[in-house]
């Protein structure tokens, strides 16, 4: 084959051009530390990486979704610990009660003690966190017990997830601890005071009026430590769908790290291969431009 | 024979030697330019009438080195070249609009979108949560929407290109016509510069061509070079025919043939296969991104229709239903750029309706659950979620990019190989003519030489009568 000036140099050209691309690209690797810098560069990469954006964001969403539940809970813990500590009192002031030897004056502090333990459970069942009533079900922007203590709420136990496919019950109904006009089984708190109060006020015997009401203060109590053992549950499930949740947090960012990120060490190799290879190329081009006749003529 | 007609033997090496000088100086001078072919002179010998030694030399022709066989494959692979360059030009401008690799794409967006809903589904009463989700989903539609625009604010850029490359086309056409004609003038086609200057033009005009439209060109018996386009001939000898782009949303392409005829040729400017910038441009803008489109208004139509299905049976704050999530679209045609949150829900976030159940309205969660649940609902589209069904219309897109881009390195690598040949065959060479330049100039010098020594010879001679 002839070989012409042109040819000579348009190929001087392609193989410079070409390797310069080369090295452009390889040095966009070392720069950006990333396999992929542009759509059209790796299609699978790129779905692979997109997917893994999508997982990214949910897990990022379940973290909020842990925390916010993790402080709900322990708000129903407390809560229902102290409604505990009260249903206790409740029942040592009724134990009280029951003493057939009772001074009038401690009579009157008793009875005043039961209006205290009201008021006291009354302010426990209308606990309010994230300016919602948390124990009035889905109707959760009214107090869960009016004045009178009739439950306002619903007997909705919602659901909210906390790792992508994975649910758990967000709240606990006041009726299924206070008790209330809608539940089925189980003793209202409020109606049970209110009761006793009622026959006091009338002059009926302290112990008959106790003994009348001791089953259903013990099962109150059972109702609350329910409760409390389901509270204890679904904390422990938020703790180890917690730990779940860093185990994917972690394998996703191995992966991202893998799909995404060039090895550094083959990165670099390449680039300096790119850059020799460059030098090459413009070292053997000029050699091979430069021998001329022209330069023998004189 | 006297010593006269060696005077005239030596006068004739002596202006072949100059021609050949000449000619060697153009090659020289043409080494870079563009589409130039070499010429070589051609001498022969002029015979004597008798026995006896011949009358000198005489250039027989200029010669453009040339070969048509090369020429076409050329044109052909150029032709494929510029297809994948035309659908470069675009494939590059694809790549920003689906910019996903940052985090401000319609992938990100539709992730923000439904975990919105899932963030509000854990406090379905808390308006800083419900102003989230109103904003989330604006950005969602507004996404869609730029993306859907960009595309047809591409198509229309391509309209203007169509147009400004037809103009370039007709130009060409026209100028093939005129080179044939005075081709034709010309008695001797392969001889003479003049010609082949305009050979070599007229070679150019039809590479173009080839770049530019899926045609095929041929040489008929007069020696003019024809040209026909789906099937239709658009230059025969001096007369030309055009192309005139036809109004519309996509401008197609219509061909006055020389028999004046006049056809719609935009299908087979669409084909996949095609050759040419125009083909290319074309392909993208009624193929490629009308697809893209389609997708878009797929994704955009099952997202309204899905999410509003669900929200228009569920319950606001304020206890009110029915209500659209999404302003309603009625046509899948067009959907992406019809996908907009209903004005009153971004007016007033209440209105998102979070609710199952009227009785329970502040904490139900369980409609925002079951939308925040259509994000990974796998029988939504038709192949999966909208997050599977929007992956693979990126990934499809990617693959576009990438499959244009390494096609068409490999093309230009064919082109450059075809080039070398035709190269190899027509360019100059400084070298070889370097030594044709001294061959021509000792020929010229030994012709001198012997016009000296004839002149001698007839000093010699008239000196013997003194």
């Amino acid at each position: 084959m002839r070989v012409t000036d042109k040819s000579l140099f348009l190929n001087m050209q392609t193989q410079i051009n070409a390797s310069r691309k080369r090295l452009q690209q390889a040095s966009i690797a070392v720069s950006t530390g990333k396999k992929v810098t542009a759509l059209g560069d790796d299609p699978i990469t790129l779905q692979a990486q997109l997917k893994n954006e999508k997982l990214e964001s949910e897990l990022e969403q379940s973290e909020a979704a842990l925390n916010k539940q993790r402080d709900k809970y322990n708000v129903y813990e407390t809560t229902i610990n102290q409604t505990y500590q009260v249903m206790v009192d409740l029942q040592e002031t009724m134990v009280q009660l029951s003493n057939p030897h009772l001074a009038e004056d401690v009579k009157a502090t008793l009875t005043s003690q039961l209006d205290q333990i009201e008021e006291h459970l009354m302010a426990l069942a209308n606990t309010k966190h994230d300016e919602q009533y948390i124990f009035a079900g889905a109707n959760s922007d009214v107090a869960a017990y009016d004045e009178n203590g009739v439950y306002q709420g619903d007997s909705l136990e919602l659901e909210v997830e906390i790792l992508p496919g994975m649910t758990i019950k967000s709240n606990v109904t006041g009726e299924s601890i206070f008790g209330g006009t809608g539940s089925t089984n189980g003793v209202d708190v409020f109606n049970m005071i209110n009761q006793m109060q009622t026959m006091l006020a009338a002059g009926v015997d302290p112990k008959e009026v106790v003994t009348d009401h001791l089953n259903d203060v013990d099962q109150i109590i059972e109702q609350t430590i329910n409760e409390q053992t389901k509270v204890g549950i679904r904390l422990s499930s938020i703790e180890v769908a917690t730990s779940t949740l860093d185990g994917l947090q972690l394998n996703l960012a191995e992966r991202r790290q893998n799909i995404e990120s060039v090895d550094y060490v083959t990165a670099i190799t390449e680039y300096q291969e790119q850059e020799y290879a460059l030098e090459a190329a413009m070292q053997a081009n000029s050699n091979l431009i430069k021998p001329t006749l022209l330069n023998y003529l004189s | 024979m006297g010593l006269n007609d060696i005077l005239h033997i030596a006068r004739s090496g002596m202006s072949v030697s100059q021609t050949a000088i000449r000619t060697t100086g153009n090659n020289i001078s043409n080494a870079s330019t563009p589409g130039y072919s070499r010429q070589r002179v051609n001498i022969k010998a002029m015979g004597s009438s008798g026995s006896g030694p011949g009358l000198g030399a005489a250039v027989a022709d200029i010669h453009r080195v040339h070969d048509s066989f090369l020429e076409r494959q050329s044109n052909m692979h150029r032709g494929s070249e510029q297809f994948l360059a035309g659908q470069n030009f675009v494939a590059i401008q694809l790549e920003t609009v689906f910019n996903e690799l940052e985090d401000s794409g319609i992938n990100s967006s539709m992730n923000d979108f439904f975990n919105s809903f899932k963030d509000l589904s854990l406090n379905a009463a808390s308006m800083a949560d419900r102003q989230m989700v109103v904003y989330k989903a604006e950005q969602m539609a507004n996404r869609i929407n730029t993306a859907y625009t960009n595309l047809e604010q591409m198509q229309s850029d391509l309209n203007s290109e169509v147009e400004a490359q037809i103009d370039n086309v007709n130009a060409l056409l026209n100028e093939l016509g005129n080179l044939n004609q005075q081709i034709a003038g010309y008695n001797d086609p392969s001889g003479g510069n003049e010609t082949s200057t305009m050979l070599d033009r007229r070679d150019a005009v039809v590479r173009e061509l080839h770049e530019m439209l899926d045609v095929t060109s041929f040489t008929d018996d007069n020696g003019s070079i024809n040209i026909m386009l789906a099937n239709n001939t658009l230059v025969e000898g001096v007369n030309a025919g055009s192309l005139k782009a036809s109004p519309g949303t996509l401008y197609g392409v219509e061909l006055t043939s020389v028999a004046g005829r006049t056809i719609d040729i935009t299908s087979n400017m669409q084909s996949e296969e095609g050759r040419g910038y125009l083909s290319g441009i074309i392909n993208e803008r009624d193929v490629v991104i009308e697809e893209y489109k389609a997708d878009l208004d797929q994704l955009a139509f099952t997202m309204a229709e899905q999410v509003n299905l669900i929200h228009s049976g569920s319950f606001a704050l304020d206890g009110t239903t029915g209500r659209n999530f999404f302003d309603e679209i009625l046509v899948v045609e067009g959907a992406a750029k019809a996908l907009t949150v209903n004005s009153e829900i971004v007016d007033n976030a209440g209105l998102i309706a979070a609710a199952e159940d009227a009785t329970a309205l502040s904490g139900d969660n369980r409609s925002a659950m079951a939308i925040a649940a259509l994000a990974d609902d796998k029988s939504i589209m038709t192949n999966g979620s909208f997050s599977d069904f929007f992956t693979t219309l990126v990934g499809d897109v990617s693959t576009h990019v990438n499959h244009v881009q390494s096609e068409m390195d490999y093309q230009s690598s064919v082109v450059a190989q075809s080039d070398a040949y035709k190269n190899s065959i027509s360019g100059v060479s400084i070298d070889e003519e370097m030594v044709n330049l001294i061959q021509y100039q000792r020929s010229f010098e030994a012709a001198a030489k012997m016009i000296q020594t004839v002149d001698e010879l007839l000093s010699a001679a008239l000196s013997l009568k003194s």
